[in-house]
Parts: structure tokens; C-alpha cells; sequence
């Protein structure tokens, strides 16, 4: 909850300053938005998702999750997951969008060939991978958790808070 | 007290928020849709030959468009790169337009212009690397190989028509006989780099659209505001 929460505040306060003209045209068309779109995707919305999917489910089979230890195991995944995606998304989108406009001395292109960017971005884009498959490996827990609570033995609830 | 009301009705709430954000929607839309001199008409920028069309299509079907752009923004550091900056009505014949929103690899809003030989577009869809040493994009060897298919090229030329494209009947009925014709200049122009290309494969649909975008805008020279 507190880093979906965390996620939204981010991607809502970065979407408005991505709108401001200046910063556009240094973020546009780079791999900034791409980490902008995911911290909303992954973050906020991923991480709610999956947060209601833990509260709701046991009450609605009356049981405990069969895997109780995966829960935080998923959320810590996940978590470092989209750390791993967006950071290399952002500093490598910025990254690109320096190198594009940067000027030499004469007034030209620093980097005039445009694979000189992709070489640089490489590596962001290797560690993003990483990120990616940590957090779809959470929602794989998420997945084989819940398949096993369904149709394992109901334990009834542990323990009824007050609602 | 008030809010309660308004927000304990569902279906009331939704009606008022649609209505709302229509009159921000309306404000915005209807003036640029409304105003015609909002897309000056540039008399050099013609409608898509039918392969071009047929290209057009392998361009949005292969996904090209998620990693290249065709919209050079008006920047100092764009323009060197990419050349002339875009211009609104460039677009008019698009139906959609394929502006992008990403660059992996380079525009291509220019692309006709700086990268006219269709023999480099031949070998780099084969293998990209063998023309730049070091590019991630895939390889795309069965656009040399599988046949365009050209049953509905008629069809989509209606289509177009519909959308406001001035193709005559004349233009649509001649459509295949025109789209032979340019397949078989761009094998011949292959040929001459020791290429061997069928005239009827995918590739040459998408060399000939990529051959001609941007260059509608930069043949006729009085279009340039800044000497070349």
C-alpha cells in the first residue's frame, strides 16, 4: 500500500512536470516516459492490485494464504524490481536526451551518430530486463499462492479483526 | 452536507463528471478541428502511391512505429540530425499517422530524403548490422521473402478516399497496374546494386513508403523558410 501510494504520488507529480514545455524537450521521445508509464503501471497500479488481492482473497474463501511467507516475498521483489526498471529508465532517458542535443564546439552534433546513444544505453537496458523479470516473478507467486489457497484445504481464519 | 448528495449518487455523479470534462474536451477539440488554417495545405505534399499504401501497412503491421519516430521537432540539435523539422501538413494524407512517440532507433520523418537507396533499406532489414555496426534492432529477413499481398489494395484506397484522401476512380482503377510499376523500378534499382529481389515481396512495399517519406515537403524548395 505504501509504495503503491508512494508509486502514484511519484508518477503524478512526475506526469505534470514532463507536461512543462522545457522539460518535454529533453524527455520526449526518451526512455524517461517509459520509466514515468512504469512507475504508474507497475507501482501504483500493480502494487494496489496485488495489495486487495492479498485482503480480499482470504476472507472470500474464508482461509489463510497457503503460503503466507510469499507475501512479503512478493512484495519485496517487486519492490527492487521496479527499482531496477525505472532508475536505469530514468537516468538512461535523460542520458539520451543529452547526448541528442548536445552541441560541439563548431555548432555541431557532439554525437552525431545515433548508435553512439544505443551503445551507451545498453547496459540500462540489461538491468531494466532484470527489473522486469523480479517483478513478474512476484506476480508468479502471487499466481501459484493463489491457486494453492483456492483449492487447498479451507482453514477458516485465524484471527477476525474487527472490520 | 451537499457533497454527500451529489457523491452518494452514482450514476447522477457520473452524468455531471462526463459533462464536465466534455466542456474542457469541447474547448479544446472544436477550435482545432473547426479552423482550417490551423494545417496550412502544402501543395507539394501528394496522397501515397498504391505500393507506398501496401508499405505503409508492413510499416504499422511489423510495429515500427514503437521504436521510430516520424515527427522532427523544431530544435536546433533535431534539425542537424534529421534535417527540415515537420511541418502539420505533412500528415494530411496520413490516416493514422505514424508520428511515434519513441526513439530506440532514429527518426525516420526524413527518411526518403537522407536514405534514398533502396539496396541499404534491402540489407539492413536482412541484417541490421551489416549496415550499422552495433544497432539492437531485429532482424526482418522474411520481408525479402514472404509475397505483399495486394487483394485489397483497391479496397484501401476506398478506404482512404473515405477518410478524405483525393485518390479519383481513375487512380483507384489503376492502383495494381501502378503498384507493379514502381515494384518493379525499385528491383530494378536493387538489381543495380547486385541485389536478386522478387518484385512481389514485402520488403519493396516498405522500401518504396519509406523511400518517399519526408520528400513531398523538401522538393518544392519555396517550402523552406531557411536556406538549405
Amino acid at each position: 500500500m505504501v509504495v503503491a501510494l508512494t508509486a502514484y504520488g511519484m508518477a503524478t507529480l512526475e506526469g505534470p512536470m514532463l507536461s512543462i514545455k522545457s522539460v518535454n524537450s529533453l524527455s520526449h521521445y526518451t526512455d524517461w516516459t517509459v520509466a514515468h508509464v512504469h512507475g504508474g503501471a507497475l507501482g501504483w497500479v500493480g502494487f494496489i492490485s496485488a495489495a486487495f488481492i492479498y485482503w480480499i482473497v482470504p476472507r472470500l474463501w474464508n482461509t489463510e494464504w497457503a503460503k503466507p511467507g510469499w507475501l512479503s516475498l512478493h512484495f519485496w521483489i517487486g519492490t527492487v524490481g521496479i527499482i531496477f526498471y525505472i532508475v536505469p529508465m530514468w537516468a538512461g532517458g535523460i542520458t539520451q536526451g543529452l547526448m541528442w542535443r548536445a552541441l560541439n564546439d563548431l555548432g555541431g552534433l557532439k554525437y552525431a551518430e545515433f548508435l553512439e546513444t544505443v551503445r551507451v544505453l545498453q547496459p540500462f537496458y540489461l538491468i531494466r530486463v532484470v527489473g522486469g523479470l523480479m517483478y513478474l516473478a512476484g506476480f508468479i507467486l502471487l499466481l501459484v499462492n493463489l491457486l494453492l489457497t483456492v483449492t487447498g484445504p479451507k482453514t477458516g481464519r485465524a484471527t477476525q479483526e474487527a472490520a | 452536507m451537499k457533497h454527500r448528495m451529489l457523491e452518494g449518487k452514482a450514476t447522477v455523479f457520473s452524468v455531471l463528471v462526463v459533462v464536465l470534462m466534455s466542456i474542457g474536451g469541447i474547448a479544446e477539440i472544436v477550435p482545432v478541428s473547426a479552423v482550417k488554417a490551423n494545417i496550412p495545405e502544402i501543395a507539394s505534399v501528394k496522397p501515397y502511391s498504391p505500393l507506398e499504401l501496401e508499405g505503409r501497412d508492413i510499416y504499422i503491421r511489423e510495429g515500427c512505429y514503437n521504436c521510430h519516430s516520424q515527427m522532427i521537432r523544431p530544435f536546433r540539435a533535431e534539425t542537424l540530425r534529421y534535417g527540415e523539422y515537420s511541418r502539420a501538413g505533412e500528415f494530411v494524407y496520413d490516416h493514422p499517422f505514424q508520428w511515434g512517440s519513441k526513439r530506440t532507433g532514429p527518426d525516420l520523418a526524413r527518411e526518403g530524403v537522407t536514405r534514398p537507396d533502396p539496396a541499404w533499406h534491402w540489407k539492413h532489414f536482412d541484417d541490421p548490422r551489416q549496415m550499422s555496426e552495433g544497432s539492437i534492432m531485429p532482424r526482418y529477413g522474411w520481408l525479402l521473402r514472404d509475397k505483399l499481398d495486394t487483394s485489397l489494395t483497391q479496397k484501401k484506397m476506398e478506404a482512404m478516399k473515405t477518410l478524405g484522401v483525393p485518390y479519383s476512380a481513375e487512380d483507384i482503377a489503376a492502383g495494381p497496374a501502378k503498384l507493379q510499376e514502381q515494384a518493379g523500378a525499385i528491383q530494378a534499382s536493387l538489381k543495380e546494386k547486385g541485389i536478386e529481389a522478387g518484385a512481389d515481396v514485402e520488403a519493396v512495399a516498405l522500401i518504396a513508403y519509406l523511400k518517399r517519406l519526408g520528400t513531398d515537403f523538401m522538393s518544392d524548395k519555396n517550402n523552406l523558410t531557411v536556406p538549405q
